[in-house]
């Protein structure tokens, strides 16, 4: 399974104060100059290119790719899924993934992700949502969310098999997820024209993560570049 | 002699349900298989864009920004589309001098769409 960190643990910091000192011209919002986030002893500090004549190039900068398959997705990626622009996904890094609720998870493939990810995601490919649901690296991914797996607790068989799980004398066949402590999360791509994230999201439902703990950010790396948005290189 | 190919056949027959549940589940889907050739042009792209802007700073001439931004005039011969890349884009030149003449008509005919050196990389990166 491919699974990188690009943050162990993370603190984050709203620039505010810092405005008035160094009075950068091109701000996140009106009130927000930049983001910094503690990754471990680095310090990534999120803000916006300050260079008002930059323009970005490069594969973002292209506006048309064969469709199918790299058609406009809808604002909308499935019932009960939000989703979220710039703000909320700094927001939610500040808030969520600094109390260890949330993470923000790059679901592109490994190819794309080391060209370059937003600080503070971890990369975790769609293709890794679609294993087989009682895989190990599905229950491993699992755990990384919050999410907990046994067979059903219901009747007294559910609850031996339980205790068999438990001390490994059963094998996974017909266990359930815990969604109770799952994680939030944030999914993002490419962008508005990249399926990976969707498609992650999909697997997700279908291994019923509650919708309402899911984020989609659909402007991806797209738009994320288009606003001059610090790009971080993971390491290795 | 039948006997045999019929024995072989068996065989392989074997080897294919052994090997086919083996291989990842996403080997054969084509939207993954897009992923990456356009991942790997990318990269291409990127190599072929730094190597110019290596050049070209180390011989003074076009800024980084406007190896990326630049466009070929219009008009050019093969021959005059082909001298002008060896003179002012070393880099994409490179990657352009490793194409066969079908390919590198191909990107030519790309030229005559659209000048943009972006959209001739890009060109010349699909063929590699």
């Amino acid at each position: 399974m491919i699974m990188k960190t690009a943050v162990a643990s993370m603190l984050v910091v709203l620039g505010c104060g810092a405005a008035v000192a160094e009075d950068l011209p091109v701000r996140i919002t009106e009130d927000i100059v930049y983001v910094d986030l503690m990754t471990g002893d680095k310090t990534v500090r999120i803000q916006r290119i300050q260079d008002e004549e930059n323009v970005i190039d490069g594969g973002f900068a292209k506006t048309s790719r064969k469709c199918p398959p790299f058609c406009i997705h809808p604002m909308s990626v499935a019932p009960g899924v939000e989703t979220i622009g710039e703000v909320e996904l700094l927001e939610f890094l500040q808030k969520e993934v600094q109390a260890g609720n949330g993470l923000v998870i790059d679901a592109r493939t490994p190819s794309w992700y080391q060209k370059g990810t937003i600080p503070g995601s971890v990369n975790i490919p769609f293709t890794e949502f679609a294993e087989d649901p009682q895989s190990v690296a599905v229950i491993d991914l699992m755990k990384r969310l919050g999410v907990v797996s046994g067979p059903a607790k219901d009747s007294w068989k559910d609850k031996l098999a339980s205790w068999a799980w438990s001390v490994g004398l059963a094998s996974p066949d017909g266990l359930i997820w815990d969604f109770s402590d799952a994680k939030k999360l944030v999914l993002w791509c490419n962008g508005p024209w990249c399926d990976q994230s969707p498609r992650a999201i999909k697997s997700l439902l279908a291994l019923g993560y509650p919708a309402e703990k899911i984020y989609y950010y659909r402007g991806g790396m797209q738009l994320w570049q288009i606003f001059g948005l610090t790009v971080v290189v993971p390491e290795g | 002699m039948q006997t045999r190919r019929r024995l072989c056949t068996a065989l392989a027959g074997i080897c294919l349900f052994l090997v086919v549940p083996v291989l990842p589940a996403h080997a054969s889907d084509p939207y993954l298989d897009m992923l990456e050739e356009e991942a790997q042009v990318l990269e291409l792209i990127k190599t072929a864009e730094q190597m110019d802007a290596k050049a070209q700073s180390s011989t003074g001439g076009i800024s980084d920004e406007n190896t990326t931004r630049a466009m070929l005039g219009p008009g050019m011969s093969t021959e005059q589309f082909d001298a002008a890349l060896k003179a002012h884009f070393v880099g994409t030149y490179m990657l352009y001098d490793k194409l066969s003449a079908e390919q590198k008509a191909a990107v030519y005919a790309r030229y005559q769409r659209d000048g943009r050196i972006m959209e001739i990389r890009r060109a010349i990166a699909k063929h590699l």
